[in-house]
């Protein structure tokens, strides 16, 4: 009968001393002397990370700059096409999408970070916002040549992510992210918000299914094409100049 | 070796319904808030190029590492390996510390991501091992000894063992674990109720005579 007397509560407060309680393994003197020698054989100063707010800052004037700069080259016929209301409304988007994903890639380089939004919620979040803004400020024409018309946006996006993506990851070189898929994706979805944004500026047709699809198209594209990078390169992407000593961390 | 339940009635009774483990040991899991503020100082003189710094982190922080990397699958001494390659990590990552964020969080994602990565570094090199008929005499390196509770631990799952271990032996709030694990409060809460549930039902098949004691 005892037994079933035996209450969860009083078995928890059983396991919260005997955790508490656990002693520690201790470690030799030569694995302590080990280690402090390696570390302070290289050790100097390092100039911390900056801030969040500053990373997010650096990161949106960057992508401003070279979004200005890719715009320049490549023409604004098409934002000429919009309504007042179309071109306030996308151009909202786009900059909450950089806000977003900046503070994001941000918290990514960054380890032990409070983490309010979780990559891949984020990278939903926006998906849906642009679909959802996109469906409601857009018309929805008849679609003609609807895939001649569209795979040379979905190619010049993807041609403009592609140097989108190097820039931000030499950007993010002194973070150490830990997760390969979620900076890789982040990391895809800033660069190809980048080709989104460089499309709505310079392509013509303004209509909802073409924009959806192959403007869209570049950001499920850019996003795949960062986890899957970020995967294959993992983990020489966090730890590759990773030296003690003058040394590799292999040799030691 | 003792059971850990039979363990844990001795310790009450020795020390008193109310008495606090850290009076019956001098370490204490349970951290306070001037030892937070150290740890953070010392970080920063980790960062200016302070060797005194780095000596006294590694003493002080070295052994709730090594007890974190050790897991089931872990021989004491690939154990400590890990834990030399965790702290090659800190300080090739040392650079990404704000001095205004906890330092344990931050620690504790590098500690779990370099354990994560030993065992995909391991599972791969098992895939790629080829046996050979007459393959030589096996080398007795079992896992490591540890003591009940531990053992309880290590029959977790890793992510449920990571985080008890890092609420109750290490002492982090719920915020930190989140923090150390990419995740939210929320879901370490979740995780963790798991675990107990998981560990009471451990506690009570693994010792029936104990059943009593409870």
């Amino acid at each position: 009968m005892t037994e079933l007397q035996i209450t969860d509560a009083k078995v928890d407060k059983k396991i919260d001393l005997l955790l508490e309680l656990a002693p520690a393994p201790q470690l030799s003197p030569e694995l302590h002397n080990k280690i402090s020698r390696n570390l302070t054989a290289s050790l100097r100063p390092v100039k911390p990370l900056p801030v969040t707010r500053v990373l997010v800052g650096q990161f949106g004037a960057i992508f401003l700059l070279f979004a200005a700069a890719l715009i320049a080259m490549m023409g604004v016929t098409g934002i000429r096409t919009l309504d007042a209301w179309q071109a306030f409304g996308i151009l909202a988007i786009l900059t909450l999408g950089v806000l977003l994903l900046s503070v994001i890639l941000a918290w990514q380089i960054r380890p032990g970070t409070k983490q309010q939004i979780p990559a891949k919620l984020s990278w939903a979040c926006f998906g849906v916002g642009f679909l959802s803004g996109v469906a409601l400020l857009f018309p929805w024409r008849e679609g003609e040549a609807f895939v001649s018309r569209g795979w040379p946006c979905l190619l010049s996006g993807s041609a403009v992510a592609i140097p989108g993506g190097i820039l931000f990851w030499l950007l993010t070189r002194r973070g150490v992210p830990l997760s390969a898929t979620a900076f890789g994706g982040t990391l895809g979805a800033i660069a190809g918000l980048l080709g989104v944004t460089v499309l709505q500026f310079r392509c013509i047709h303004q209509d909802a299914a073409h924009l959806l699809v192959w403007h869209g198209g570049v950001l499920v594209l850019a996003i795949a094409a960062g986890v899957l990078v970020a995967r294959v390169l993992e983990p020489g992407i966090r730890w590759s100049r990773l030296t003690i000593g003058g040394k590799r961390t292999r040799e030691l | 070796m003792a059971h850990p339940v039979r363990l844990a009635n001795e310790i009450t009774s020795d020390f008193g319904a109310n008495a606090r483990p850290e009076d019956a040991f001098g370490d204490t899991a349970q951290r306070t808030r001037e030892d937070e503020d150290r740890l953070r100082k010392l970080m920063v003189r980790y960062q200016q190029g302070d060797a005194e710094a780095v000596e006294i982190l590694v003493t002080r922080l070295s052994p709730p590492l090594l007890r974190f990397c050790l897991g089931p699958d872990l021989s004491r001494s690939d154990a400590e390996d890990l834990l030399q390659e965790c702290w090659l990590r800190i300080h090739r990552a040392r650079h990404t510390y704000l001095p205004s964020e906890p330092l344990l969080p931050w620690i504790y994602a590098v500690a779990r991501h370099t354990r994560l990565d030993a065992y995909r570094r391991r599972r791969r090199l098992g895939s790629r091992e080829v046996l050979t008929a007459g393959p030589p005499e096996p080398v007795a390196v079992g896992p490591a000894p540890e003591s009940g509770v531990m053992e309880l631990l290590n029959r977790l799952p890793d992510g449920q063992r990571d985080v008890i271990v890092m609420l109750k032996v290490v002492g982090l709030s719920l915020e930190e674990v989140a923090r150390a694990t990419a995740s939210t409060p929320g879901a370490i809460k979740q995780k963790a109720h798991r675990a107990y549930a998981s560990l009471r039902k451990m506690l009570t098949a693994d010792g029936p005579r104990e059943k009593g004691m409870l």
